[in-house]
């Protein structure tokens, strides 16, 4: 479980987040929906602790698996040695490192990529490590940062499964997207942020009934209140 | 231990890294051989004993002139030398009549290598003169010596070993270079590139304490300071038992156990040098702007060591304890054959390990700033 409260951000004199407030329970996937600049990135940041909020606090039960943004590979690295890497800096020993990375391996589909270094991976190679990283130490709660973004449409499935399969093993997995898609594809809650507050929060069904629209677009479009930032 | 775990991981990737092995490797092995080079010129130079070729025009007129020259090791040549001398036609005339007898000195002042020569060929003309005058006035029954009221002797107090630590005076300024160009690349590379790659966020949000990172990081920059510091003694050492450079006529050669010295004194440099690299890197924008900042800081020994080597400077005591400088000194002393009290040693060491825990706790904390981590 992940429970934001009234979490407020501000670099300099430009407020990212304003009010953001919202509860992500275990054993389903809960979306971030915004579009650019309407914060997710920043609040996600306070989440898993790399941002101190100026207001607020947040709530985390159980360890955390992060896959940020950016994934950060080491080009010299194989994909194997990242994982190891990753493993090794969640506290495992080397043996149950090892172990787990040949786990993450089999599970993510990388057995293909899994000694080459990461210099050459295409963007969905890239991510599937990345996520393979945030999963290393099988954490009870996931948070990731526009996941499917820049993927093309094999890798985006394959990553939309992922995150299905990790809510069915009962984990809190939140993730933050600007695609409306993703919302109908995989996600149970929805939590809809524009310039940085939460404007609704509930099950797309929930949505729908409350703005009585019945594409999820249009109801979105009337609770964020502008069609901008909208990616399609 | 999630410290071995960084320590090996950026030990790997940097094994693995062109760039950060070269550096680490070319300077070890090309700077004491530049210093052999000067050193070699040097000794060339150096090499009064030997004979020395001299181009004189109108050796006819000075007949006793040119025979004194060649009874002093000078070879007499037609032309092409790189200094020469040209006796005026009066010489023979002016001489006879007790009159000063013209002779020019010709040489380029702009090449240094021409001064050696100029100073030998004008003390051996002044040293005849003086005895073409002694003779002269003992002819008219006056003592050479009323024409000499002081009369200077040089004694040189300075020991062989001292000499040699003249001579080497650039050597602690390669040494102190060495320990800030190793693991120059490897420094920038886990603190500015990491954050520029987008790995740093990643590597955050790891349940590692910024401590575990910082320290395994700079365990694997120290790590290639070591070898790289380890590889320029050995390099000089070698470099310095060169035939050549016997010609200085100073014992320059390291002894094992001046190299294992300068190395047990140099070591505390060795682990500061990264830690303060790994600080200024995480301040710079971008890789580019940490490479810049690094390679200025190279010069920071370079400073105090051209004020030691070009000017007698007074060793004060609190020069002991600071780092860098303290290092220089010491080096001075051991090249200098003058013994090294274990507490003046153990000084320079604890502050430089001072001032390095001090780079490494700052950078951790730094690690905490949300400006430093996504790089605004």
């Amino acid at each position: 479980m992940i429970e934001a409260r009234q979490l407020q951000k501000r670099f300099g004199s430009k407020t990212a987040v304003e009010d953001v407030s919202f509860r992500a329970p275990d054993g389903c996937v809960t979306a971030l929906l915004g579009p650019n600049g309407a914060g997710k990135t920043t609040s996600l940041r306070i989440l898993y602790g790399l941002l101190h909020p100026d207001a607020g606090s947040v709530e985390v039960d159980g360890a955390l698996g992060v896959l940020p943004d950016t994934a950060g590979l080491y080009a010299r690295l194989t994909a194997r040695e990242h994982l190891r890497y990753a493993a090794r800096l969640q506290g495992l020993s080397a043996k149950e490192a090892d172990a787990r990375a040949g786990v993450m391996i089999e599970r993510l589909g990388m057995r293909e990529i899994a000694d080459r270094p990461a210099a050459g991976f295409s963007q969905g190679e890239r991510r599937k490590v990345a996520l393979g990283r945030a999963l290393i130490h099988d954490p009870r709660n996931v948070v990731l940062d526009e996941p499917t973004n820049g993927l093309d449409v094999p890798a985006t499935r394959a990553m939309r499964r992922q995150v299905r399969e990790l809510a069915e093993a009962g984990k809190c997995v939140l993730f933050s997207t600007h695609i409306l898609q993703e919302v109908a594809a995989v996600c149970n809650r929805v939590v809809i942020l524009a310039r940085g507050r939460v404007v609704a929060e509930g099950t797309p069904d929930e949505l729908l009934q409350r703005t009585g629209r019945t594409n999820l677009e249009d109801a979105f479009v009337q609770l964020i209140g502008t069609e901008e930032g909208l990616g399609g | 231990m999630k410290v071995l775990a960084v320590f090996a991981k950026e030990a790997l990737d940097a094994a693995r890294d062109r760039r950060s092995l070269s550096s680490a490797l070319i300077y070890s092995l090309f700077g004491p051989l530049v210093l052999a080079m000067a050193l070699g010129t040097l000794a060339r130079s150096r090499s009064d004993d030997g004979p020395l070729s001299l181009a004189v025009k109108g050796a006819e007129h000075a007949p006793s002139l040119v025979q004194f020259l060649e009874q002093n090791g000078i070879e007499i040549v037609p032309s092409g030398s790189l200094v020469s001398l040209s006796i005026s036609e009066d010489y023979a005339e002016d001489f006879r009549a007790s009159r000063s007898a013209k002779v020019e000195l010709i040489y380029d002042a702009s090449r240094s290598e021409s001064r050696g020569p100029v100073q030998r060929v004008e003390a051996l003309i002044q040293r005849y003169g003086v005895q073409v005058a002694g003779l002269r006035l003992s002819a008219r029954g006056i003592s050479p010596q009323v024409a000499q009221p002081v009369k200077l002797a040089r004694i040189d107090r300075s020991t062989a070993a001292s000499r040699a630590a003249l001579t080497l005076g650039t050597f602690p300024i390669f040494l102190l270079m060495a320990a800030f160009i190793s693991a120059m690349n490897i420094a920038i590379d886990t603190t500015a590139g990491e954050r520029e790659r987008g790995s740093l966020e990643p590597l955050l949000v790891h349940a590692a304490s910024r401590t575990d990172l910082v320290a395994g990081k700079w365990m694997a920059a120290v790590l290639f300071n070591v070898l790289g510091m380890g590889l320029t003694l050995l390099v000089s050492f070698l470099v310095l038992r060169w035939d050549r450079l016997e010609k200085l006529d100073v014992p320059v050669a390291l002894s094992p156990g001046d190299a294992l010295r300068l190395f047990v004194l140099l070591l505390p440099l060795t682990l500061f040098a990264p830690a303060l690299q790994m600080l200024i890197s995480l301040f710079a924008r971008s890789f580019k702007e940490a490479q810049t900042y690094l390679s200025l800081l190279i010069f920071l020994p370079v400073i105090p060591g051209f004020l030691f080597s070009l000017q007698r400077i007074d060793t004060e005591p609190w020069m002991r304890a600071v780092p860098v400088l303290a290092e220089q000194v010491l080096i001075g002393d051991l090249l200098r054959g003058q013994a090294i009290g274990p507490a003046t040693q153990l000084i320079a060491a604890a502050a430089t390990l001072l001032a390095t825990m001090l780079c490494l706790a700052v950078t951790a904390r730094m690690l905490r700033h949300e400006r430093i981590v996504l790089g605004r």
